[in-house]
């Protein structure tokens, strides 16, 4: 797969006309956005159909990465992984099949990550799989959450692992599997609906590609699937052609997770980028042994979130598959935090915490190569309002409800030349999911959201500043709700880079009938009685640049839109405005601002005060 | 003048469990768009709309689901447990065919119900045959028409229904078409596509639309 290819070679190969070969990039697409479709209007859980936590893909028979459209970076980059355990352990494997594989030891992403393969066939043989994965409510976990950071090793996460296991053969299910799950996951039936929904995702994925084949032919197929591996190759040789040579070391802390490492669990990268051979190497071998809680990455996490650190400085039309996969060489260890999880370690946690660590350390350290590279770290943590609810619901006698809410926000990185991005959500996300409907939420679960705002002076102030994180309140309505939280943010902020300010840090408090509030760790479980609140502060994303370089018209504007406070605008970008914001008389001073401005760089050199 | 049928919808909210179907509910919520309906299509009546039939819908999920699909009524109205479960068939049936799955053992929520009704325009009976046969003739019309304030052209009058595939038209011409008048000014060229697109082109080759 690393194999060279000639460039005239490659030239010599070439047979699709290049309208063809946009085109037909376009079919698979197309087939992966309908699938999407498909899960998201036909689940029952709020995180996929509301929030759209799930994604779609394509791989080849011989297991590359070929299709991704607007999946998660962090969903799809390892779904060759775990076609790959598909073609290996069933040799017998035959058109009509489904498998359910969820097994974070054989490359899946997390154990709540439950993901549909099936294989397809055309004339008889085999070409691809298509792929639907989706981030369940409930996977039958010991405690009642997909993210159980405290668990020792995978017996106390408590989840059901599939090892890729068939659950289809010639179209019919396997009803034994679906009577297994229905008897350990909670609300069976929304899990069921869920299941459904990816296995009508998958199968609306192989009609598609079958109406592909129909119209073009296998022969084209097939030399396409070699052109296009080649093109996105040779866009990621160009791309990496343009970095300057140079090797980057970077860590960054993920919290810490009492009692472990109480200067918080280090996450480093060493990067090589080789611009004359069009190589870039990242390796993360020098992170700590796997650790005896949840938070460990799995290998397809390890991969993944790393990767994605790159594409996100890179330009973001290159294509995502094993064709520009080939000019990036990950390298792991087994047994490691950061690398391959040695069973039965826990990987329960290990699509966020650590991987939005990972993917903030990678595109943070390439603002090392000069001005106008990398990203600042992007906002990080699953606080209040990205927990795990669940309980009773008082309005329809008592049912039981379980699911993530997606309604808190951490705010978007820097770029060198933008503002991070908004509703940015974490790093491995990355904006690509949407956010519930607090009106929807409200309805399907007995949940009452007080307060969701977002939060004042609270991005990474830069030439470009990050994006502020949100500020949630909610509670139950009548019977008590269980909130699993396993957040990160509190102790070490997104970072800012060259020059840019880091973003604010978490905060979690328990608010009591009374209004008192208590802080709450980063990782817990709490259970609220009606008229008990929880509090949550998301986290900004890190600036790029001297904030002091920052035009002071954005400056203007964020203090119009509240993003910022006239004093924070002062104290922080040394922007002087005059005039009221109320009557829109406000406008910069621009003497004052260039003395302030003189004044903060001389603070600077006389150092700290 | 009317150039196409007349639709109207009406739709009323009668949320309902397939496990407890409310029939009567349902069946006042059709009544009341049926009511709705007539009022509008009555005074059409008198106009020469007389051929008009209603179509009924019904958005709905399962349990759980947020975003809903659009199922056709068989029945007009809910006589029976049998068009309760003939619908709830419906919605199973029409959820595969669209996600490709189907949950048989879930409740369907059924929530906005429609109708719609289509009253359509008496058809007018196409052209009389001598036309054509002026046409096979090789007789051509000619219409005086002015593209300048100082000369009229003599504009050739061509009927669309007549032309084939590929077949061009120079201007100055008349295009008439059932619905609508095309006029090709001197020096431009019309032709028809194979989807029965008119493409104009200009001098030098360049098309416009």
């Amino acid at each position: 797969m690393t194999q060279r290819i000639d460039s005239s070679e490659r030239q010599a190969q070439r047979t699709l006309s290049p309208m063809l070969l946009a085109v037909l990039a376009n079919r698979f697409d197309g087939a992966v956005r309908e699938m999407s479709n498909t899960l998201l209007r036909a689940a029952r859980s709020a995180v996929i159909n509301s929030a759209r936590d799930f994604s779609c893909g394509i791989t080849t028979a011989a297991n590359e990465m070929f299709a991704s459209a607007e999946g998660l970076p962090a969903h799809t980059f390892g779904l060759h992984l775990q076609t790959r355990s598909m073609t290996e352990l069933h040799p017998d494997l035959a058109e009509g099949d489904a498998y359910l594989h969820n097994d974070p030891y054989l490359g899946n992403t997390h154990p709540a990550d439950h993901t549909i393969l099936v294989p397809v066939f055309w004339e008889g043989e085999h070409y691809f799989n298509v792929c639907a994965k989706a981030h369940q409510a409930d996977i039958g976990n010991s405690v009642p959450t997909t993210y159980h950071a405290a668990a020792r090793d995978i017996y106390e996460e408590g989840a059901l692992i599939f090892p890729c296991v068939r659950v289809q053969r010639d179209y019919q299910s396997q009803d034994d599997i679906i009577r297994m799950c229905r008897r350990r996951i909670r609300v069976p039936d929304q899990w069921y609906g869920d299941y459904l929904a990816a296995l009508g995702s998958a199968r609306t994925g192989e009609r598609r590609l079958h109406d592909v084949f129909r119209k073009y032919g296998a022969e084209t197929i097939r030399s396409f699937v070699a052109e296009w591996f080649d093109y996105s190759e040779e866009r990621m040789v160009q791309a990496l052609r343009q970095l300057p040579a140079a090797t980057l070391d970077q860590v960054s802390h993920h919290d810490p997770f009492p009692p472990l490492l109480p200067e918080g669990i280090p996450v480093r990268v060493k990067i090589e980028v080789e611009p004359e051979a069009g190589r870039l190497s990242i390796d993360l071998r020098d992170n700590i042994d796997c650790m005896d809680n949840g938070l460990n990455l799995s290998e397809a996490c390890a991969i993944n979130n790393a990767v994605s650190g790159v594409f996100n400085c890179l330009p973001s039309d290159i294509p995502r598959n094993s064709g520009s996969f080939r000019r990036i060489e990950v390298l792991l260890r087994e047994n490691c935090a950061v690398g391959i999880p040695s069973f039965p370690h826990s990987c329960s946690v290990a699509t966020t915490n650590i991987s939005d660590r990972l993917t903030n350390t990678v595109q943070s350290a390439f603002a090392q190569l000069g001005e106008g590279h990398g990203l600042a770290q992007g906002g990080i943590g699953m606080g209040a309002g990205i927990s795990v609810i669940s309980g009773r619901d008082g309005r329809r006698g008592g049912e039981p409800y379980v699911n993530q809410l997606i309604l808190g926000n951490n705010g978007g990185p820097a770029s060198p030349d933008s503002d991070g991005w908004l509703t940015y959500g974490v790093p491995v996300v990355a904006g690509l999911m949407y956010r519930d409907s607090v009106e929807v939420d409200e309805l399907k679960y007995p949940i009452h959201v007080r307060e969701l705002r977002v939060a004042r002076d609270a991005a990474g102030a830069g030439r470009y500043r990050g994006a502020p994180g949100f500020e949630i309140v909610y509670g139950p309505r009548d019977e008590p709700m269980t909130v699993v939280f396993a957040a990160d943010g509190q102790h070490h902020p997104a970072r800012g880079v060259r020059g840019g300010g880091d973003g604010r840090s978490a905060a979690l408090h328990h608010i009591d009938p009374e209004g008192c509030e208590t802080a709450l760790p980063n990782v817990g479980q709490l259970e609220l009685e009606r008229g008990h609140w929880v509090r949550g502060l998301d986290t900004g994303g890190g600036g790029y640049g001297d904030p002091l370089e920052r035009d002071p018209a954005l400056v203007l504007e964020d203090v119009l839109e509240g993003y910022e406070s006239q004093a924070h605008a002062v104290e922080t970008y040394g922007v002087v405005l005059t005039g009221r914001r109320e009557d829109e008389s406000l406008e910069v001073d621009e003497p004052a601002t260039r003395d302030e401005r003189a004044a903060l760089a001389a603070a600077r050199q006389a150092g700290p005060s | 003048m009317q150039f196409s049928d007349i639709e109207i919808e009406q739709s009323a909210s009668a949320p309902t469990r397939s496990g407890a179907f409310d029939r009567k509910a349902v069946n006042r919520a059709l009544d009341a768009i049926d009511t709705r309906l007539e009022g509008f299509a009555k005074p059409l009546g008198a106009r020469g709309f007389a051929d008009r039939s209603t179509a009924y819908r019904v958005s709905a999920h399962y349990a759980a689901q947020v975003w809903e699909l659009d199922v056709d009524l068989v029945a007009r109205r809910f006589e029976s447990e049998a068009d309760c479960e003939a619908l709830a068939r419906a919605f199973h049936e029409y959820h595969d065919r669209v996600f490709a799955v189907a949950d048989l053992a879930s409740e369907i929520d059924f929530l906005n119900w429609t109708g719609r009704m289509t009253l359509r325009l008496p058809r007018v009976a196409q052209l009389p045959l001598s036309d054509a046969e002026e046409a096979a003739s090789g007789s051509e019309r000619f219409r005086k028409a002015w593209f300048s304030l100082d000369e009229s052209d003599n504009a050739r009058v061509v009927r669309g229904a007549e032309l084939v595939s590929g077949a061009s038209v120079e201007g100055p011409a008349v295009i008439e078409e059932e619905t609508t008048t095309l006029v090709i000014p001197p020096g431009l060229v019309a032709r028809l596509s194979p989807h029965g697109s008119y493409i104009v082109e200009l001098d030098g080759g360049e098309e416009a639309r």
